[in-house]
């Protein structure tokens, strides 16, 4: 089974009409940050689902490699681990989105997406649990205080605990959750598996674990690759595609109930950067120079019903 | 479980598929009227049901015959202590659905169930789901529509014996969206009816239309048609808090559609931007599992104890009676 959500008519300037004005200030400190820090070296390049060898390089961002599976397309960037944890917890970029401004500013544009991510959440858990509420939550690495308290609020959920997160200390058990989750955060891991084995050991027999990540074989980070600015270290190291990233829940003792691709924003990503397309592009050059609203918007609802657009929902069950 | 199945037409052939995914009912043996039926030729095979039934003394019996055989096969199975799978309808008036029911009441140990497959149908499982999470508040109507688009021998097929069917489209095919309502909205009484032949030179309707209130006086229209002139399932679920459609559904030719449920919550505040537009989730369905989850239910039922849910002789008694309801006005 699969879904998607659509918005049907969206016009493209509408789009980015609800992004955080914050965005390019996070690009510049993300930048600042990877240009200074250490990356690895040399090393030979395994694929984290299927350890493949068998890699090309894709692209390089602000001197990290992009490398792209041929195995099981797999997007990633070999990284100096301890990086990435400075980066997450004490970075510019960190104090930044914990200040109060951002977070009042996320509150205000993300707030109707946060409803409908919770309405997912619930009926999704309703739906695979007939359990009616008194959910027992963990949630990893939120970056919302709006988020949390939305969650925090929400009837049906008895307990919410929360780790690795740069809005809330540490308040958690070492197991005995109904469900985890993963939102936005498994794309910024440099050990995609054992971070998805963690949520594991987290959950009651039989739990869910509810993921939202970025992958690599949206239709706009294939058509921009390098040029893309949503993808950026350390914030995205890790693009999966939808089968691969079914794969690697399976290593994890996880059976995927569902996944959906309802990413909204490919075709205004590559409508917006269009100028950064490469010249043998022919295909993306000439849609963006056809542009009209409908056929946008249709082709954005074909990319979301066919797992094509770039970021995945998915409900696993803990096996 | 010693099981056999009785009529191998297209149903029989498709529940034969079914139980090869299981290991509690052993088919043993299949019966049809037609010696060419004898698909594999593998099981022993009977012309005449009774000496099946004779024969084998099967512990479980799979029904897929024409309508008019499967009263008596139901009951005497029950009564010699089978466990009984019928396809529907249940028979082909409230007179065979009781005979049915109380078969079914003297064989307390036997599991009775009905083939009612489309509440097992994805879409209609995520709907029953949405529901039931109440985010959606009650439905306050419905709609119904189960179209055909007919066939160059569809005059000339059993479906159109009046004798064998016992009705047309609408016990035929309409049935299903009448089970579904009722499942939906709880038991339904007629307020008006239409059921007519327009085109099919056919000694039963082609088509049926219907206006039903359940208890709480929320309405629901039933359309079945045969002059559809296409493959057509479409059910909107209009609630308190938004809208479930389903339309479409999985076959093997997937010429209903496909399969999908689109869910809008209302938004008077315009939150997308457009009004009359919201942010809708559509989900889609690869797979049709229905046939194999109603075995299950059959299964469990008879060898964990679990109950019917779906498709039991309540269900059918209380199908059958609304049917006829919608025959007599």
């Amino acid at each position: 089974m699969f879904g998607y959500e659509t918005r049907d008519g969206l016009a493209m300037e509408e789009t980015f009409h609800g992004r955080s004005s914050y965005f390019q200030q996070q690009i510049s400190l993300a930048k600042d940050f990877v240009l200074k820090s250490e990356k690895p070296t040399g090393a030979p390049v395994n694929c984290p689902v299927c350890a493949s060898l068998l890699s090309e390089s894709l692209f390089e961002k602000w001197g990290l490699c992009y490398f792209l599976c041929e195995e099981c397309w797999t997007t990633f960037a070999p990284v100096v681990a301890q990086e990435v944890k400075d980066f997450e917890k004490n970075s510019l970029l960190t104090e930044l989105r914990r200040s109060e401004e951002y977070q009042q500013s996320s509150t205000q544009t993300r707030h109707s997406s946060w409803i409908s991510l919770l309405k997912w959440v619930e009926h999704r858990l309703f739906r695979y649990s007939l359990r009616k509420g008194d959910w027992r939550v963990l949630i990893r690495g939120l970056r919302y205080e709006g988020l949390l308290k939305l969650i925090r609020k929400n009837p049906l959920i008895s307990l919410t605990d929360i780790k690795g997160s740069i809005v809330a200390p540490d308040c958690y058990s070492e197991n005995g959750y109904d469900a985890i989750f993963y939102l936005d955060t498994l794309q910024r891991r440099a050990h995609p598996l054992s971070y998805l084995q963690q949520a594991n050991v987290f959950l009651n027999p039989g739990g869910f674990l509810f993921l939202t990540t970025r992958i690599g074989t949206g239709f706009d980070l294939l058509t921009l690759k390098g040029s893309s600015e949503n993808i950026f270290p350390y914030e995205h190291i890790f693009l999966p595609s939808v089968k691969s990233l079914s794969l690697l829940l399976g290593k994890a003792g996880f059976k995927v109930l569902e996944a959906s691709t309802p990413g909204m924003f490919d075709m205004a990503h590559i409508y917006k950067q269009r100028d950064a397309l490469e010249a043998g592009n022919l295909f993306a050059r000439f849609l963006t120079t056809e542009y009209n609203e409908r056929m946008f918007s249709d082709f954005q609802k074909f990319l979301q019903k066919h797992g094509l657009s770039s970021t995945v929902k998915i409900v696993a069950k803990k096996l | 479980m010693k099981t056999a199945i009785i009529g191998m037409g297209r149903m029989g052939r498709l529940r034969k598929e079914c139980l090869k995914k299981q290991y509690f009912l052993e088919l043993t043996a299949i019966c049809d009227i037609n010696s060419q039926h004898n698909h594999g030729g593998e099981l022993n095979f009977y012309t005449d049901w009774r000496e099946l039934m004779d024969t084998e003394q099967p512990e479980a019996v799979f029904v897929c015959t024409y309508n008019s055989a499967i009263p008596d096969i139901v009951c005497l199975a029950l009564e010699r202590g089978c466990h009984v799978f019928s396809e529907k309808p249940p028979g082909r008036n409230t007179v065979d659905a009781h005979r049915m029911a109380d078969a079914a009441a003297a064989a307390p140990n036997c599991v009775l169930k009905f083939g009612f497959n489309h509440r097992l149908h994805n879409s209609v499982l995520e709907a029953r789901a949405l529901l039931d999470s109440g985010q959606f508040g009650k439905v306050v109507c419905a709609r119904g529509v189960y179209g055909k688009a007919g066939a160059m021998d569809f005059d000339k097929q059993w479906r159109s014996d009046l004798e064998q069917a016992g009705g047309g489209i609408l016990l035929d095919q309409g049935i299903h969206m009448l089970d579904l309502l009722l499942y939906f909205m709880g038991d339904l009484t007629l307020v008006k009816s239409i059921v007519a032949n327009y085109v099919w030179q056919i000694p039963m309707e082609d088509n049926a239309l219907a206006l039903l209130q359940n208890v709480e006086g929320y309405p629901a229209m039933f359309h079945s048609s045969a002059t559809q002139w296409r493959h057509i399932f479409r059910l909107e679920l209009l609630c308190e808090e938004g809208y479930i459609h389903l339309e479409g559904l999985n076959t093997t030719t997937r010429s209903y559609g496909e399969e999908t449920v689109r869910v809008g919550y209302k938004d008077l505040g315009q939150t997308t931007g457009k009004l009359g537009m919201p942010g809708e989730q559509v989900y889609y369905f690869d797979a049709d599992n229905s046939w194999y989850l109603e075995v299950d239910e059959f299964v469990k039922a008879i060898r964990d104890g679990n109950p019917i849910l779906h498709g039991t002789a309540d269900d059918a008694v209380r199908l059958m009676r609304l049917i006829e309801e919608i025959y007599a006005k």
